[in-house]
């Protein structure tokens, strides 16, 4: 699954979720819940680049 | 006439030109920089290069180029080329300086960004009916908008002591000066003070301790701080940004600079410092410098710690917190009756207009951008801001 970058640094990892949200290891990032954010800056999801 | 005229040709200039001809679509005959340098990123290069910085702070989506990964893109062919070069290092894949030097060159070159420029400084702006008049060193520039994109880089920080040292003849500098270059200073001086507990003053210290044969001692007000960045990332977008515009012009002066992690330093490079120590390459006294004099050819420092004698001192004291831009942005302010907090930087829209065809970014924005604005990303930010105002390949 493919890691995604927001414009503050923060990298979503799917094999780390994002403990803070409640975001379960192993959630890719298309099925993070649309109201989710960058846990460090608050950015949405459209913020965010797909990591080659 | 111009139809854009960007006044500073640092990291913030030369992004925000980028972006004007590559996103805005704006004709590059339409598009000036003036910058009182002959090249790009001059200030930034320099200071960099003369502290020995190895890493960046920031993260690799933090450059002067528009797509968000093109540092990693322009990586990837390097790092097989050169293997054995680490390009990036954790957390959040900061870039070597080497690197993000190299991928600046290359956009440079690749969007002829230097052709823009104009070598001067900017002297005054003078408003006419529907344009913009710049005198500067360089002449006159006629504009219908303008971007001041002044930096910090011209303000170190000289603490009264010094600033009577260096008018006696001794032989001290600012890491940050201008005519300053860390190899002037000779390989067989016995003793070098540095004085400063931040990362310029850190790395200008472990460098001179690997050149230099005598002893190099870092004085500091305070112990070393860890901390990886020099501001919450939370600054980067609205987590912290909404709470911020909610404040008042006062506030918001105060809450910059609460928040600003001012004399720290990254994880590795505290673990280096501790290893210069051990290895005692290096010399670390906490005290505050009371006085200090010319001994001849040599610097007697009195501080609360006892007394130090150095061949030379270099002073790593950061940037002065005053509003940069100086009589020039009072010009501005007054030929224009535009408004200033109480700190004296421009109040600005959240389009970053300071009036209908003065746009303000970097440092001077920060009552509006926040924290970050004299970093990378608040060019970054600052773009976003413009391009909302201009739209995509306006």
């Amino acid at each position: 699954m493919d890691k995604w970058e927001c414009p503050c640094g923060y990298i979503y990892d799917p094999e780390e979720g994002d403990f803070e949200s409640g975001i379960q290891v192993g959630t890719a990032f298309e099925d993070l819940p649309e109201h989710w954010v960058c846990p460090k800056c608050g950015a949405e999801k459209e913020f965010f680049e797909k990591l080659d | 006439m111009v139809a854009w005229l960007i006044i500073g040709g640092g990291i913030q200039g030369t992004y925000l030109s980028h972006l004007l001809v590559q996103q805005c679509g704006i004709e590059r005959e339409n598009v000036c920089v003036l910058d009182p340098y002959e090249t790009p990123l001059a200030t930034w290069n320099r200071n960099t290069r003369n502290c020995g910085m190895h890493f960046l702070r920031s993260p690799a989506t933090h450059h002067i180029d528009i797509p968000v990964l093109s540092l990693y893109r322009f990586a990837k062919p390097l790092a097989l080329a050169s293997r054995q070069m680490a390009h990036f290092i954790p957390p959040y894949n900061r870039p070597s300086l080497a690197l993000f030097q190299k991928h600046c060159a290359h956009v440079i070159r690749n969007s002829r960004l230097s052709d823009l420029r104009i070598t001067g400084r900017a002297l005054a702006l003078h408003k006419n009916r529907q344009s913009i008049t710049a005198e500067t060193s360089a002449g006159r520039i006629d504009t219908r908008n303008v971007i001041l994109a002044l930096g910090l880089g011209e303000q170190p920080c000289w603490p009264s002591w010094a600033r009577r040292l260096k008018q006696a003849g001794a032989r001290i500098d600012h890491v940050f000066d201008q005519e300053f270059r860390s190899s002037d200073i000779p390989d067989a001086f016995k003793s070098v003070v540095v004085v400063g507990g931040g990362l310029s003053a850190v790395q200008t210290a472990l460098m001179l301790s690997k050149r230099l044969d005598g002893t190099v001692r870092l004085v500091s007000r305070h112990d070393l701080r860890e901390s990886q960045y020099d501001f919450d990332p939370c600054w980067i977008g609205p987590k912290c940004l909404r709470e911020f515009y909610r404040q008042d012009f006062g506030t918001r002066r105060e809450t910059v600079d609460r928040s600003r992690v001012i004399g720290s330093l990254p994880a590795e490079v505290i673990q280096e410092f501790r290893s210069a120590l051990a290895a005692m390459r290096l010399r670390f006294q906490k005290a505050r410098i009371r006085s200090a004099q010319r001994e001849g050819h040599r610097i007697r420092l009195d501080t609360d710690g006892g007394t130090v004698r150095a061949d030379a001192v270099v002073l790593a004291t950061g940037f002065h917190s005053k509003r940069p831009g100086g009589n020039f942005i009072d010009q501005v302010g007054k030929e224009f009756g535009l408004k200033c907090g109480p700190c004296g930087y421009p109040i600005i829209g959240e389009d970053l207009r300071w009036s209908a065809n003065i746009f303000v970014t970097g440092p001077l924005a920060e009552l509006q951008l926040g924290p970050c604005a004299r970093n990378i990303i608040g060019a970054r930010n600052a773009g976003r801001h413009l391009l909302k105002v201009l739209g995509p390949r306006h």
